[in-house]
């Protein structure tokens, strides 16, 4: 495997009120209000230093992208992903550092970009396609598939203005979807709208990644990560918080912010005391075996203040983040203090691993909120080679061949 | 291929780098890579004009033949500025045209941030790609103007009017390279102010409208007054258009000004390097 892109120490700083101060004008009243209060000699509330406050959107971030790999770049608002994508598109410079590419990188932080409505179809996939790094030469050798792909062909010798906003997009879409890179860079905000035209555009660049290309994806939806990329690079206000297999940073990225929630919500209307589970085989455990017995789950809470009319649920989730179970009841003119939540399931039929549970309580119309100290399940059963795999584990469950009768 | 992408990675050459120490530069093998770019957007400016008029490219023949006739009409009957031995309107032509071709360089190029910072936004390609296929557009433009006004000569020609032009017309493509370097490096240099100061978009066309008349377009320099003989001295465009009439008819005998020549170098590399470093942040600013 070789190094396709290759990022070391970018940083990237931004000046604060720089972007504002953009008119001649404004910049004149800023040195004329500094020079009176020099005279003045009274000190002004806004120094020049304030209104140039610096800002890092990026610190010492490093990583390495190898052939045939995704990497998927997560984070909240603001962690500094576009401005990463930036620099590895040559947009903007970093302030520290370098990123090494190696091979045809196409960008698509935006589809159709350089359109121009007087011309027809045709003239803007040549347009589009040379601005995105293809010669004539090769446009030429994929029109016809980007025709066919936007399913366009009548329409493509009338100017785009006249085009309707979906014909539009597929346009776009097709064109960036014949670029054939060979590390490709696709921010998330593409696929808004999920249209089915817009699926086949991933399909198709999932296509792409699967034939040994390299990919760079920024998204915010965990499922999507999980699914299309084996590393992953996770950012919070500018710095790597971890860079590693896409499971492990996905899995501990979901804890903390799930934490992160829970401390700012739910605790002010309950707390978590405790938990067990009960069957009949096993005694009071946080581990049981995956069963066909019953299974009595008995949660303590605490109420923090009075709940006239909420309701409490409790579900069930993987590791990946997927409710398998959920269920709610209502609270009526509770008073603070202890109550105890009783669950029983007839089986517990889930598959060896860790499971959350979390306990969610909305206070009258309000949203609910995650209780804090979600309680972590672990469900054993005896492993055999031919076992079952998968999210359910149904006890009982059979595998056999019966022979056909050949005529 | 493969025993390229197999070897080690500090024995490959990367394809591109991105590096705080290095500018983001519209290297000569970037801009060859993206020619097909230039070309396709050299004929996108040139069509874009013309769509959707009645007249279409006609409008570029009609456009500065107007002008001067009003020119001719005002200072050459009215005002009545000597123009030499030539007629009026093949003068008036000659200066404005090759203005003009100056003027729309700078204003187009001088905007080049501005107008397209939703493209460079996201996406790259060598950013001197633009500003050099909207020099191209404007120079085809100048080279029908050219023809016409070539045409207007025969045709006094004809008429009986005797205009004889000079051999040393052969130096005109030499003076129009000029011409466009020190455009494209003044549009440039303008262009990486205005990131920076947006009223300058409007100052450009007044300042450009009031350096035309120290450019000797509408009247020979020997009407410059004494006092006034820096203005032309030090002036690029002065000395371009006085010396393109003078080999043209091969009137007006003139000899280049050196400090003119200084001060177009010093404009044209200034505003080049301005380019290449406003090219690496603007996307941050505006």
């Amino acid at each position: 495997m070789s190094v396709v892109v290759e990022a070391q120490n970018l940083s990237k700083r931004f000046f604060l009120g720089e972007r504002n101060r953009t008119t001649f004008l404004e910049e004149w009243t800023a040195f004329t209000q500094d020079a009176v209060s020099l005279l003045l000699r009274r000190k002004r509330t806004g120094s020049p230093h304030a209104t140039r406050r610096e800002f890092w959107a990026l610190r010492d971030v490093s990583f390495g992208v190898y052939q045939g790999q995704t990497l998927a770049i997560i984070g909240e608002n603001g962690a500094g992903k576009s401005t990463l994508l930036k620099i590895l598109s040559r947009i903007t410079q970093p302030t520290t550092g370098e990123v090494k590419v190696y091979g045809r990188l196409a960008s698509l932080l935006e589809v159709g970009t350089g359109f121009h409505g007087d011309f027809s179809g045709r003239d803007n996939i040549f347009l589009n396609g040379a601005m995105l790094g293809l010669s004539r030469k090769e446009i030429r050798g994929r029109f016809d598939r980007i025709v066919e792909f936007s399913e366009l062909a009548e329409f493509i010798d009338v100017p785009v203005k006249h085009y309707s906003t979906g014909m539009y997009i597929r346009l776009a879409f097709s064109v960036a979807a014949h670029l054939n890179p060979e590390i490709v860079i696709l921010d998330e905000v593409l696929a808004v709208g999920d249209t089915a035209f817009q699926k086949r555009f991933l399909d198709r660049m999932a296509e792409i990644i699967r034939e040994g290309h390299a990919a760079i994806l920024v998204s915010h939806s965990m499922p999507v990560v999980r699914r299309s990329s084996q590393m992953c690079l996770w950012l919070s206000h500018g710095r790597v918080v971890m860079f590693g297999p896409t499971d492990e940073v996905v899995d501990r990225y979901e804890r903390e912010s799930a934490e992160k929630l829970e401390a700012t919500k739910g605790s002010s209307i309950a707390r978590f005391v405790s938990w067990v589970a009960k069957s009949r085989s096993t005694g009071d455990s946080h581990t049981i075996p995956a069963s066909h017995e019953e299974v009595t789950f008995r949660f303590e809470v605490e109420l923090m203040t009075p709940v006239p009319e909420g309701q409490l649920g409790i579900s069930f989730t993987n590791a990946q983040g997927l409710v398998l179970f959920s269920r709610h009841l209502l609270l009526q003119e509770s008073q603070p203090g202890k109550i105890m939540v009783v669950l029983t399931l007839p089986s517990l039929p889930l598959s060896p691993g860790s499971y959350s549970i979390s306990c969610t309580i909305s206070n009258g119309d309000g949203p609910s909120a995650v209780i804090r100290g979600t309680p972590e399940l672990t469900v054993t059963t005896e492993r055999v080679a031919d076992g079952p795999l998968g999210v359910l584990s149904l006890p009982g469950s059979t595998l056999h061949l019966e022979r056909v009768r050949s005529q | 291929m493969s025993s390229v992408a197999s070897s080690p990675s500090n024995l490959r050459r990367p394809t591109y780098v991105v590096s705080a120490k290095a500018w983001l530069l519209s290297t000569p093998v970037d801009l060859w890579t993206y020619r097909d770019l230039f070309f396709l957007l050299t004929k996108r400016d040139l069509l874009a004009t013309y769509k959707q008029t009645v007249l279409g490219p006609l409008w570029f023949f009609m456009q500065p033949f107007f002008a001067s006739l009003v020119f001719s009409v005002v200072f050459g009957l009215i005002v009545r500025v000597s123009t030499g031995s030539l007629p009026s309107l093949v003068f008036f032509m000659t200066g404005f045209i090759t203005w003009n071709l100056f003027f729309n360089c700078v204003n187009q190029v001088s905007q080049v941030f501005l107008a397209n910072r939703h493209i460079f936004q996201k996406i790259y390609f060598p950013r001197l790609i633009v500003p050099l296929s909207q020099i191209t557009v404007n120079f085809l433009n100048f080279a029908a103007q050219f023809g016409v006004l070539l045409l207007i000569i025969g045709f006094y020609n004809l008429t009986g009017t005797r205009i004889e032009l000079s051999p040393r017309m052969i130096f005109i493509p030499l003076i129009l390279l000029c011409l466009t370097i020190f455009a494209l490096g003044l549009g440039c240099l303008i262009a990486s102010w205005t990131v920076k100061f947006r009223d300058l978009n409007m100052l450009v066309g007044y300042g450009l409208q009031l350096w035309m008349y120290a450019s000797c377009v509408i009247f020979p320099e020997s009407i410059v007054p004494a006092n006034l003989r820096w203005l032309v001295d030090l002036n690029p465009m002065a000395m371009l258009i006085l010396a393109l009439r003078s080999c043209l008819f091969g009137v007006e005998h003139y000899v280049l000004s050196l400090p003119a020549l200084l001060v177009l170098v010093v404009i044209a590399i200034v505003g080049l390097w301005s380019f290449a470093r406003t090219e690496c942040t603007f996307t941050d600013t505006v």
